[in-house]
């Protein structure tokens, strides 16, 4: 592949003495490179040896002659793309028809005017080095859609997507070594993938690039731009080992950037002195682009993990899968819904909080959470808070459950049970500390409630309202319910009514009931999310 | 001078190696080699029968002829060149014998014409 720039080599191939001497004579002093075969079998082995950039051919010839030469040429794959033009006397129709149709670029007639035969090179030429364009273009697009899919199958597995980059960048820029230097910490830079030798890695990992001159990560570390040295062995500053005793000459470093800000460096090279030309240099940091994708991902992947192990510590689990799922999006953003709301808090605990020492405080409601923690998960509960000694439960979403009135229920009766037995500890401590629960059926409207930074996956509506009220005026022990729980799980409960309870900000008197024993329920296991 | 030689079309052929004269000395030394070469290529295959290797041989002087303006020459072997494709073998004896005798011509005209006389 003749590159840009560089002298063209044509092929003449002819039996004649004569005519090829004179068309050598011509191209050479055009300035072309020009190599000879006075026949087409020994033609086909310089073709072997790479380099040929344009044929020209005679027809009649020994041992293989311009149509079976033609026809080789242009049934190798490798040679598809040079041009072959057929310089001939012949001037029956046949022969140029047959010429052409084997894909022979040109037929020129002898005799010929010599500006008419180096017009016609000159146009095979460019037309080639167009299609090599293309070619190497289609290549690169193909190498770059490689990363690209393997991106998106294996997001996460940054080791394969950096081996398959480095490779892609070896064998695209003509490079003997490709490499990857991730940032760390301390500001060095460390290889994290490369395609050189087990003991050129093993001593890099060792010794990290920082910024410097001493090596061309170390330079573009320093500078921030994507740089080459044309020679690092004539380069004064550069000393690093691993390219001297590599025998590698010209070495091309690009940053990788994530959001401006530098992450990695790429580097690749090559142990002739060989500049890498400007779109060796673009397709390079392309690849550095990807790498910058790829490693995004797999830092955000690990973000997601940790957060997601944080979060169903503190919310839970429903939640956080939501938040991870593809529905998440579309909840988050609000829906209504009927829903089971449970508040729940300790009577006596603001005068208790008020004298006791900060760490009984803290050492009662350690024990109290844990308590009702395990039991909202046990029973499917969506928490919605915790707010010191006040919390709010929510079922029937994200999660649907047609049973959300009995598990709410349920749930309230198992956290009095738990909480009488945290009590009577409390109590031998000093502490007088009761259960309230107020429990409500309704609908609600249910998203991401909160401001930028800090978001709650939250519940908004009367029920919510409702349940709180009940909660208050709920007495140490009670489970109080409204009406509409009530009547969902009349079969599964024993209740005392405690009458019509009046209200704040409500004109009508609320009917209530207190839960003095559920039946054991098996509570079903999590279905869909809705 | 001699008419072996077509004034336009020698022109041409000068054109082409860039009015290299020393190149187009060693041009015709090749050709006074190769087209000897030929001659006897011709008288052989004829003996032998074989049309394929008088067709070539005669072809092969016949472009060299006219890549150095020996148009008339030239012609003499395209004459030879069609017939003995044709498989016409009878009577090409005289043919090659005057191609012959015209190119002992052309290699007389030459030098002449290369050095930039007539």
């Amino acid at each position: 592949m003749s590159q840009a720039g560089q002298v063209a080599r044509i092929l003449v191939v002819d039996d004649n003495p004569v005519d090829r001497a004179v068309v050598v004579r011509l191209l050479t002093t055009e300035g072309y490179d020009v190599v000879e075969a006075v026949n087409g079998r020994l033609a086909l082995e310089l073709l072997a040896s790479d380099g040929i950039d344009a044929v020209l051919t005679d027809l009649l010839m020994p041992e293989l002659d311009g149509f079976a030469t033609l026809a080789a040429i242009k049934s190798d794959e490798r040679h598809r793309n040079v041009p072959v033009i057929v310089v001939t006397g012949r001037d029956d129709l046949d022969s140029a028809v047959r010429c052409i149709e084997l894909g022979a670029t040109d037929y020129v007639l002898r005799p010929f005017k010599p500006a008419l035969l180096l017009a016609r090179v000159r146009a095979s030429l460019g037309e080639k080095r167009l299609r090599d364009l293309e070619r190497e273009h289609l290549d690169r697009q193909a190498a770059t859609n490689e990363v690209l899919r393997i991106i998106s199958r294996s997001t996460f597995d940054l080791p394969s997507i950096l081996d398959t980059v480095l490779h892609s960048a070896v064998r695209l820029c003509d490079a003997e070594f490709a490499a990857f230097y991730l940032g760390e910490p301390d500001g060095t830079y460390r290889n994290a993938a490369s395609t050189l030798s087990p003991q050129e890695t093993q001593y890099e990992r060792e010794h990290p690039h920082r910024a410097g001159r001493d090596s061309v990560a170390g330079r573009v570390i320093l500078t921030g731009a994507a740089l080459q040295v044309p020679d690092i062995q004539a380069d004064a500053d550069y000393e690093f080992p691993v390219g001297q005793e590599g025998g590698y000459r010209t070495i091309l470093g690009a940053p990788v950037r994530s959001e401006e800000r530098l992450i990695g460096v790429i580097t690749v090279g090559r142990k002739t002195v060989a500049p890498f030309d400007e779109s060796e240099m673009v397709l390079v940091s392309t690849f550095a682009e990807q790498a910058a994708i790829a490693i995004e991902n797999a830092r955000l992947l690990e973000t997601i993990e940790r957060q997601k192990g944080e979060l169903t510590r503190f919310i839970s689990p429903q939640i956080a899968d939501l938040i991870t799922s593809t529905e998440g999006e579309q909840l988050l953003a609000g829906h209504r819904r009927r829903i089971t709301v449970v508040f729940c808090d300790l009577r006596g605990f603001t005068s208790f909080s008020e004298t006791a020492e900060p760490e009984e405080v803290l050492g009662v409601l350690r024990a109290y959470h844990a308590a009702l923690g395990s039991l909202i998960v046990e029973h499917g509960g969506t928490l919605e808070h915790f707010a010191g000694d006040g919390v709010m439960v929510f079922f029937n979403d994200p999660v649907l459950q047609t049973d959300h009135e009995m598990r709410a229920v349920a749930m309230a009766a198992a956290m009095r049970e738990a909480v009488a037995g945290l009590a009577s500890g409390w109590r031998k401590q000093g502490y007088e500390l009761g259960f309230g629960v107020g429990i409500v059926a309704g609908y609600a409207t249910l998203g991401r409630i909160g401001f930028e930074g800090r978001h709650d996956y939250g519940a908004v509506g009367n029920a919510v309202n409702l349940a709180s009220r009940l909660a208050s005026e709920a007495a140490a022990g009670q489970i109080l319910i409204d009406q509409r729980t009530y009547a969902a799980v009349e079969e599964g409960v024993e209740v005392e009514s405690v009458g019509e309870l009046t209200i704040k900000g409500l004109t009508r008197p609320v009917p209530a009931y207190n839960v003095v024993a559920v039946q054991p329920v098996e509570v079903a296991l999590v279905t869909d999310v809705g | 001078m001699s008419d072996a030689i077509d004034d336009a079309a020698f022109a041409q052929t000068l054109e082409m190696v860039g009015g290299d004269r020393t190149f187009l000395t060693d041009l015709v030394a090749t050709y006074r080699t190769d087209g000897a070469a030929r001659i006897g290529d011709m008288r052989t295959a004829l003996a032998a029968g074989n049309g394929a290797d008088l067709q070539r041989a005669a072809h092969t002087l016949k472009s060299s002829s006219a890549t150095l303006g020996a148009v008339h020459l030239a012609d003499l072997c395209r004459d030879v060149e069609y017939r003995a494709r044709d498989g016409e073998l009878e009577g090409l004896s005289s043919s090659i014998e005057a191609i012959a005798t015209e190119f002992e011509a052309v290699l007389g005209a030459l030098p002449g014409r290369v050095r930039g006389g007539g």
